[in-house]
């Protein structure tokens, strides 16, 4: 070990190996002949002690460490590969029929591309968008994060923005997309609410309006629509 | 000191309970690296969705090492996204590892932390395990599964590059 180990010989690996009981009987044994040796050390292990107890209160284990782990792409897609290809083989002999582009494209609704920008202090990460029906939410945001929802496409049509948990929905914004690119005017500032939520983005024709913001603070995904799923952690 | 790890296996890996009994040793490594305690907790959070994520690429052996190795990747891309020029106490820098190795501890990892930012990755988990786990060039080596020679090195390129900051540079801290 290095000369300059702060409770020489004891490491500080040793420490946390000692304080998370990775220590075999040995090497337990060792240390703790250090442990009478030193009282400086015993009182770092002490504080340590401490440190633990209060993060077991203040830190729950987050929701997302009890789903089952995500399998590798090759597990999840591989059986999708003939189709992919068949798919890829209509379309390069059939002549395009659709509008194109990455967004998505349901009936009564408008074909779009949206993202969700999260900024939190002076960062910015993008919130990945989800399937309404997926597990548990990946992400964790906290009270204050403020999300932005940028849209491309769908001029002329009506964007509805919904935040939905516990199967019912606010709709937070109704407003004519009049530009390719479209920006909220103002961002969502997450509150302190504790638990999942999801933000869901769909364009639709004026005429649909009515049955879409029903369906939407109801709780519903309407077709065509994108969501954002995430779960809100203790302060 | 041996451990646990060569002698027995988790019998199955057990996320929440591993948050609860290693979430504060991580949570220390990411504020002895990070120097800020908000980006530290955003770091825990980090460390296990990469756990949680690539849970299927642990193979056993001791989960604390498995879990700070996660952590000191996720920190040091963190450190990368904003790189800091590295500035030693006094403006004065070791040149050797063993003159590095006389300075106190505190001032050692501060110096250390500035400079992670600018090296690679590899030599970014060797530096940690010595200046910060405080592990001897063998335990090192055992851990990463390299030999010694290359982690010294690792540990004297680092200092090398290092020198090439002892100017004074626009943007460097006071």
């Amino acid at each position: 070990m290095p000369d300059f180990a702060t409770f020489a010989p004891v490491t500080d690996r040793d420490i946390e190996r000692y304080l998370t009981d990775e220590l075999d009987a040995d090497a337990r044994a060792a240390f703790e002949v250090e442990l009478q040796r030193q009282p400086a050390l015993q009182a770092h292990i002490d504080d340590r002690r401490a440190s633990q107890a209060a993060f077991a209160q203040l830190h729950p284990p987050p929701a997302f460490l009890d789903d089952t782990p995500p399998r590798p792409f090759w597990q999840r897609w591989w059986w999708t590969m003939p189709a992919f290809a068949m798919a890829a083989l209509l379309v390069v002999g059939l002549p395009s029929s659709t509008t194109g582009g990455d967004g998505i494209v349901a009936r009564g609704s408008a074909t779009f591309a949206a993202t969700v920008t999260v900024k939190r202090g002076d960062r910015l990460f993008a919130l990945p968008s989800t399937a309404p029906s997926e597990g548990r939410p990946q992400v964790l945001l906290r009270k204050g994060d403020a999300l932005r929802v940028d849209i491309e496409g769908g001029v002329g049509h009506t964007l509805l923005l919904a935040l939905q948990s516990g199967g019912r929905g606010t709709v937070l914004l109704q407003s004519d997309v009049d530009q390719p690119k479209w920006s909220q005017p103002s961002s969502l500032v997450l509150d302190d609410a504790v638990g999942e939520e999801r933000l869901v983005a769909v364009l639709c024709d004026a005429a649909d309006v009515g049955v879409r913001r029903r369906a939407l603070e109801a709780g519903q995904v309407p077709q065509g629509a994108m969501t954002w799923r995430y779960s809100k952690e203790p302060q | 000191m041996s451990t646990l790890a060569a002698k027995e296996r988790h019998p199955h890996m057990d996320l929440s309970a591993w948050y609860l009994r290693y979430g504060e040793p991580v949570l220390r490594r990411c504020r002895r690296l990070m120097a800020d305690d908000a980006l530290a907790h955003d770091l825990l959070q980090e460390t296990f969705l990469r756990a949680h994520k690539h849970q299927r690429s642990y193979r056993g052996g001791s989960a604390l090492s498995w879990l700070l190795t996660i952590a000191d990747r996720a920190c040091f891309d963190a450190l990368k996204r904003r790189a800091r020029l590295p500035v030693a106490a006094d403006g004065e820098l070791p040149s050797t590892v063993e003159a590095l190795d006389l300075w106190p501890s505190a001032v050692r990892r501060d110096f250390v932390r500035t400079l992670l930012s600018h090296t690679d990755e590899r030599t970014a988990l060797i530096v940690i395990r010595r200046y910060f786990d405080e592990l001897s060039l063998d335990d090192i080596a055992a851990e990463l599964q390299l030999n010694e020679k290359t982690i010294r090195r690792s540990l004297t390129s680092f200092l090398a590059h290092a020198r090439t900051f002892d100017q004074p540079q626009e943007g460097a801290h006071a």
